[in-house]
């Protein structure tokens, strides 16, 4: 992929790989059916039963819960610890903020002992196989996250056949090790909400010459709803968020010529929530409030055409 | 032999007459009704034969994800894999365990799915040939049921093509075309006949109409079996449209399509006795002319973004011309440039060699001109350290 080769291994960070392959797995709760967490439980209960002779470790779940009220009780936790024995804990906060996922997937890094995190939306249910097949990866120590295949959506983003290599990796269901999200400050919450974190994580991992890869192999369950000709439904805040996000990636990236253009459709759009999302970025340009730009030489990131920040193998 | 087997007939659908055709559908008009209470909702078929193991992990794990577990699994496994199967199968979660079983079955794809039918408890079937099921399936056709009880129940199911790919040594998919969704308009036999086809999968059929009207997979239509099965379900117990995509269908690209001979046979089928549109088929086709305001108001903002996305790429399309204009425009000037240079090169060279030929013209006006020309060129030259390059030379 384009810049990590020109990148020598002298710029890797001094992660290893340990006998011990523990994996705490990451969801952030928001009005989350709890059946959903139940099955997402179980499929993670089966992997951690199944995984010590694959060379999985300890498995652990760490639930944030932003919801505005408890979408877990504690007769609730109660029975999902009795009922999946195979996890190593099962631990849950209430925000009591909706912190998005940012903000979330850093409150639960942090004390944290596992050498791997594994950041997954609450409903998704992984192969047995998945979190063995991304552990296998770091083995390279050049790896520096790790994606799951979603089914039935794939994500179209291209990647190399063979190593898996990518641009970005989706933290719908992503691996990386303690020690260099650590290294890495973890996700940006000051500038991101919930879209585009991972895509500036996957940048920083890359910045630190560390590879994304992208294990096909490794299958998680993600359910979607799709309109007639196959296209995603994007709710209101989906659209608002995911607007802001990308001109705000722009600017870390130091893309200026993405945000002026970007920025001018938004402005000129009939749709509202774009509207919104340039008038938010403006806002945040004219207070300050915008992080320090990086990547001037444009070594890392990528900005495709329609908003891609990787090369596409098809529409979708 | 043919079993399409109508009540009494056994054998060959054919009815001498619209009026023996109608003799022989008790269900038609008076939906069936849920074959066995004490059993499941609905039985998925899964075939494995000529499937790949990750092939068949994913349909599994998308099982697992149902929000309505009132399902049960047969699995249907040539007696040489049932083991393998079984080992397969041991490593899902304990609720799809639980709802699963091993049935073993060999011969055509109608044979093997015959065998499950037979099995089958639930009071709909739904064949899962290759699927992906997304979440909602069962949940999407109990809701459907419960409106028009009785009808086979259709979901779109999308189509992709698949490859299998090694990244770290393990086998996986991988998507190589977006997913297209022939088929989504209302059931219409035209779907199933004319190219592209679309899916013959994603459709609850009650088991009445098998255990009742004995209508099975008919091995004789080939690659067109599982079509031709569709079609006579929806034939006899009618069809209501989800209108939801309910699944998607990896094609591999080694995998051939039904061939054209076995497409003959369900068109000859077709036209061998009359045809009744499917219940609600009129309405379905109405609704589908009728503007509804909310489908428009969508229409208008999808249509919106998208001419904001084809404004953007037009802009983008622009900055392009524009940058390759300029880089043009820099070309011609780099030419312009690089032939006065060899111009002057040529000329330098023809004063040089003049004083040995000519003498006697050294002091012409033209050579004037060379001389200053030159020297002009050296002076230039000299910054960038290429005048003795030129020297030397000459």
């Amino acid at each position: 992929m384009s810049g990590l080769a020109a990148m020598t291994t002298s710029s890797r960070s001094s992660v290893r790989h340990p006998a011990d392959r523990s994996v705490s797995i990451q969801s952030i709760l928001y009005g989350t059916d709890p059946g959903a967490v139940e099955r997402t439980l179980e499929a993670f209960d089966t992997a951690a039963a199944w995984g010590a002779g694959d060379g999985l470790g300890p498995v652990s779940i760490t639930l944030g819960d932003a919801s505005p009220e408890r979408v877990l009780t504690d007769a609730h936790l109660a029975a999902l610890r009795g009922r999946f024995t195979a996890l190593a804990a099962i631990d849950y906060q209430f925000f009591g903020e909706n912190t998005g996922t940012a903000k979330g997937h850093n409150r639960l890094a942090a004390g944290g002992a596992s050498q791997f995190i594994v950041t997954s939306n609450p409903d998704i249910v992984p192969d047995r196989r998945a979190l063995a097949r991304m552990v296998a990866l770091f083995d390279d120590a050049v790896t520096g996250m790790v994606e799951a295949k979603q089914s039935p959506i794939e994500h179209p983003k291209e990647y190399d056949t063979e190593t898996g290599e990518t641009g970005w990796a989706a933290t719908a269901f992503a691996m990386t090790p303690r020690v260099l999200f650590e290294e890495l400050g973890g996700f940006d919450e000051q500038t991101f909400f919930m879209y585009c974190d991972d895509v500036d994580y996957s940048w920083l991992v890359r910045e630190s010459g560390h590879r994304v890869v992208f294990q096909p192999a490794a299958v998680v369950f993600h359910d979607k709803r799709l309109s007639a000709d196959g296209a995603w439904q994007p709710t209101s805040a989906e659209r608002f968020y995911s607007a802001q996000a990308a001109l705000l990636l722009a600017h870390k990236w130091s893309r200026d010529d993405v945000v002026a253009q970007v920025a001018a459709t938004f402005e000129g759009s009939r749709i509202a929530e774009l509207v919104d999302a340039a008038s938010e970025f403006r806002r945040r340009t004219e207070t300050g409030m915008l992080v320090t730009q990086r990547d001037e030489e444009h070594v890392v990131a990528e900005f495709h055409e329609n908003g891609y920040y990787t090369a596409h193998r098809y529409g979708l | 032999m043919r079993a399409d087997g109508l009540p009494g007939a056994g054998t060959s659908a054919g009815a001498a007459s619209l009026e023996d055709f109608l003799s022989m559908l008790p269900a038609l008009g008076s939906p069936a009704t849920p074959a066995s209470p004490e059993g499941p909702f609905l039985s998925f078929l899964v075939t494995t034969t000529g499937r790949t193991p990750e092939g068949l992990d994913e349909t599994l794990l998308s099982l697992t994800a149902q929000s309505d577990t009132d399902f049960e699994v047969l699995v249907l496994a040539d007696a040489d894999a049932v083991d393998e199967v079984r080992a397969l199968l041991a490593e899902h979660p304990p609720t799809l365990r639980e709802r699963t079983v091993v049935v073993a079955a060999s011969g055509s794809l109608a044979d093997v799915v015959n065998a499950g039918l037979a099995e089958a408890r639930g009071a709909y079937v739904t064949l899962a040939d290759d699927l992906t099921w997304f979440g909602h399936w069962v949940e999407t056709a109990r809701a459907a049921v419960e409106r028009s009880p009785g009808r086979c129940v259709r979901g779109i199911v999308l189509a992709q093509q698949v490859t299998t790919v090694h990244v770290g040594g393990s086998p996986g998919t991988r998507a190589t075309s977006s997913p297209t969704g022939a088929g989504a308009a209302p059931f219409s036999l035209a779907q199933h006949v004319v190219r592209p086809l679309a899916p013959a999968c994603g459709v609850a059929i009650p088991r009445t109409v098998i255990t009742d009207l004995g209508v099975v997979l008919d091995a004789s239509y080939g690659t067109a079996a599982v079509r031709r099965h569709l079609v006579r379900a929806v034939e006899l117990a009618g069809v209501i449209d989800t209108g939801e995509v309910v699944a998607l269908q990896r094609r591999h690209e080694d995998v051939a399509d039904e061939t054209d001979d076995d497409l003959a046979l369900l068109v000859e089928a077709i036209d061998a006795h009359p045809w009744l549109s499917p219940l609600g088929a009129a309405s379905a086709a109405i609704a589908a002319t009728v503007v509804d305001s909310d489908a428009l108001a969508r229409a208008e903002q999808a249509l919106a973004h998208h001419t904001e996305l084809v404004a953007m790429k037009d802009t983008h399309i622009a900055n392009l011309e524009h940058m390759l204009r300029e880089r043009d425009a820099e070309l011609q000037r780099t030419h312009e440039k690089l032939a006065k240079r060899i111009e002057q090169v040529e000329r330098l060279r023809a004063k040089r060699a003049q004083p040995a030929q000519r003498p006697e013209s050294a002091g012409s006006a033209d050579g004037d001109v060379r001389a200053t020309q030159a020297e002009e060129a050296d002076g230039a030259d000299e910054a960038s350290g290429r005048r003795r390059w030129f020297k030397g030379q000459s």
